[in-house]
């Protein structure tokens, strides 16, 4: 059935006139907005849990996002490179480090300071990776003009092909980090005195979020207070204009890489310390939610990823409580087109003259 | 800074011989030869398609090389990397898109001066004297700057790393006439102070009177070479590229 909108607007207006049609409006777009703020009151907890879950998305959406903007490449393999650090950690956990060293967890957290071990080592492992791949696969795309969809698709290669090795390797069985058990941090809050909600937050999680903060906005002082970072900007901005300006704009795509991938990879350890559990389908169920918060954010634009990130996290979470979880995919993108009917650039997009 | 020529002889600036270059299979130019000599501001003019702007692409490696010689000073830079263009003292302004419209004034003029390990600090001072305009932008983004203030970017960004030879592709292309006028008073400028200099214009005429010599291209190759002066009294020459008639042919004689 077509709903014909524009006879629906018209029948609307003849009734109540061009300014009462604007009143109508803008009652429904406040009615919309006061049930938001009133649902995120009311399940304050969801609300919690969704701006932590925001944070670790927003890791694997800043990398993703610079990579789209830096060399116009929709890299669908991002959810496995996360997927790549994590399995890359879980090896040195096994291999390079005795396992009675992750006996003593570090505070209210589940994981010892060996992570701090782990993560650099799957974090370089990956940022290599990535640009490897690139050199093999991409700069040949790049420098033959190919499109940006003929480039998606390629990265779709790469990620099933990535995923097929994680599986040769480690097998699909449930992994996980060393772990020590935990209690949740709860509080109590009292709500304008008519219900008592409970915000239960795994500690960890509070860990990633920290993280994952401080990790955006390195991302933000390389990239606009650092000469090489300008560059990427500049050739971000036009890659011809920035090649005879003087720039090695090859050396700018390796950074994109080395950053994106090891953003990646940090986010996929993370995850998997949050979750308390690894599958080698972990990162690749993350993509729709990553690409999710990168077109909310506006795309291109990584800090406006990190917002796009903590508004998918949230609603995707405050959904579960009428929502089976398993609707969350058509939740954000339902949130995000209504978003995109506000502001159709995303959050913090611009329109490039 | 490179030293004045300390030979004998005193090489041109810059110094094309034979060049024929284009696109892929496409060949542009057939075999053109222009020299710059030091201090020089030589103008390009010739119908679309005439090789103008290929001719200067050329040397930035923005179309391809078949054939032919370029020399800075003496020295062969025939398809040497841009970075290393810039290090030899050599700047290009492109014609369309030529500044970065996200970053800021600031950083646009930043990266001219990339490949710089030192000076960059009295370059980006030297920059703001230059154009006072910009200065009072500094830190706005060059997107939202008009296209006068965006040639004007674009020029500070060429000239922050000091070069002694400007290539300039088409700097007044869409520009209001008031403002053509602007740009080219301040090319001539920036040519008085010791910067040689190699003009592509459409605006033949304007670029003309600002100009020590040029050159007339047609068809990829070289069709006449003189004093700027010479050109604009030339009736053939006026008739044909200038688009002037007989009577206003003898108007800008008299401007001159």
């Amino acid at each position: 059935m077509v709903i014909n909108t524009n006879a629906l607007r018209d029948a609307v207006v003849s009734i109540v006139g061009e300014r009462g049609f604007k009143a109508i409006e803008r009652s429904v777009l406040v009615f919309i907005f006061a049930l938001a703020v009133w649902a995120l009151i009311w399940q304050l907890d969801l609300t919690v849990n969704g701006l932590l879950v925001g944070s670790v998305y927003a890791l694997g959406a800043v990398g993703l996002s610079l990579v789209y903007g830096n060399l116009h490449l929709p890299n669908i393999a991002h959810g496995d490179y996360m997927t790549l650090g994590a399995f890359v950690a879980l090896f040195a956990f096994g291999t390079l480090v005795p396992e009675v060293w992750s006996q003593n967890s570090v505070g209210p957290f589940t994981f010892s300071y060996t992570l701090f071990i782990a993560l650099p080592i799957g974090v370089a492992f990956v940022a290599v990776f990535a640009v490897v791949v690139d050199q093999l696969v991409y700069r040949t795309m790049r420098r033959r003009g190919a499109l940006p969809g003929v480039m998606a698709l390629a990265s779709l290669g790469v990620a099933i092909a990535l995923r097929g090795f994680i599986q040769y390797i480690w097998g699909t069985e449930v992994e996980h980090f060393p772990r020590v058990s935990k209690k949740f941090f709860i509080w109590t809050v009292d709500l304008f005195h008519l219900q008592n909600v409970q915000v239960r937050v795994p500690p960890d999680m509070i860990f990633v979020a920290a993280a994952a903060i401080v990790l955006t906005l390195a991302t933000y002082l390389f990239l606009n207070m650092t000469k090489w970072g300008k560059a990427m900007r500049a050739a971000a901005d036009n890659e011809d204009l920035a090649r005879v300006t003087g720039i090695d704009v090859e050396r700018t795509n390796l950074l994109t890489w080395v950053i994106g991938g090891g953003m990646a990879a940090a986010a996929g350890i993370l995850f998997a310390t949050g979750q308390g559990q690894l599958l080698t389908i972990s990162g690749w169920k993350l993509l729709i939610p990553l690409f999710a918060a990168v077109v909310a954010g506006g795309i291109g634009n990584p800090y406006g990823a990190f917002a796009g990130a903590i508004f998918v996290g949230v609603v995707g979470e405050v959904s579960t409580a009428w929502l089976e979880p398993s609707y969350k995919p058509a939740v954000f993108f339902a949130a995000i087109i209504v978003l995109l009917l506000v502001r159709p650039n995303g959050l913090f997009g611009q329109s490039r003259s | 800074m490179r030293e004045a020529a300390s030979d004998a002889t005193v090489s041109p600036a810059l110094e094309i011989v034979g060049l024929e270059a284009g696109y892929g299979p496409t060949l542009i130019t057939r075999g053109i030869s222009i020299v710059v000599g030091v201090g020089e501001m030589v103008t390009i003019i010739g119908p679309n398609g005439s090789g103008k702007s290929t001719t200067i692409k050329a040397i930035f490696g923005l179309a391809d090389v078949s054939a032919g010689t370029i020399r800075l000073h003496g020295d062969e830079i025939t398809g040497e990397r841009a970075d290393r263009l810039i290090e030899m003292g050599i700047g290009y302004v492109p014609q369309a898109g030529n500044v970065f419209p996200t970053l800021s004034v600031r950083e646009n003029v930043e990266m001219g001066a990339f490949t710089m390990r030192s000076n960059v600090r009295r370059g980006m001072e030297r920059v703001q004297d230059l154009f006072p305009l910009l200065r009072e932008r500094w830190d706005s983004k060059a997107g939202q700057l008009s296209g006068g203030q965006r040639q004007m970017l674009a020029l500070a960004r060429a000239l922050v790393a000091e070069p002694s030879v400007l290539l300039l592709d088409e700097p007044t292309a869409g520009l209001a006439p008031q403002i053509v006028d602007q740009v080219l008073v301040q090319i001539k400028e920036i040519n008085e102070s010791r910067v040689s200099i190699l003009l592509v214009e459409q605006n033949a005429i304007k670029a003309l009177r600002h100009s020590d010599r040029a050159y007339v291209l047609a068809r990829g190759r070289n069709f006449a070479e003189d004093t700027a002066g010479g050109l604009l009294q030339n009736p053939d020459i006026g008739r044909v590229f200038l688009g002037l008639s007989g009577a206003a042919n003898g108007e800008a004689e008299s401007e001159i």
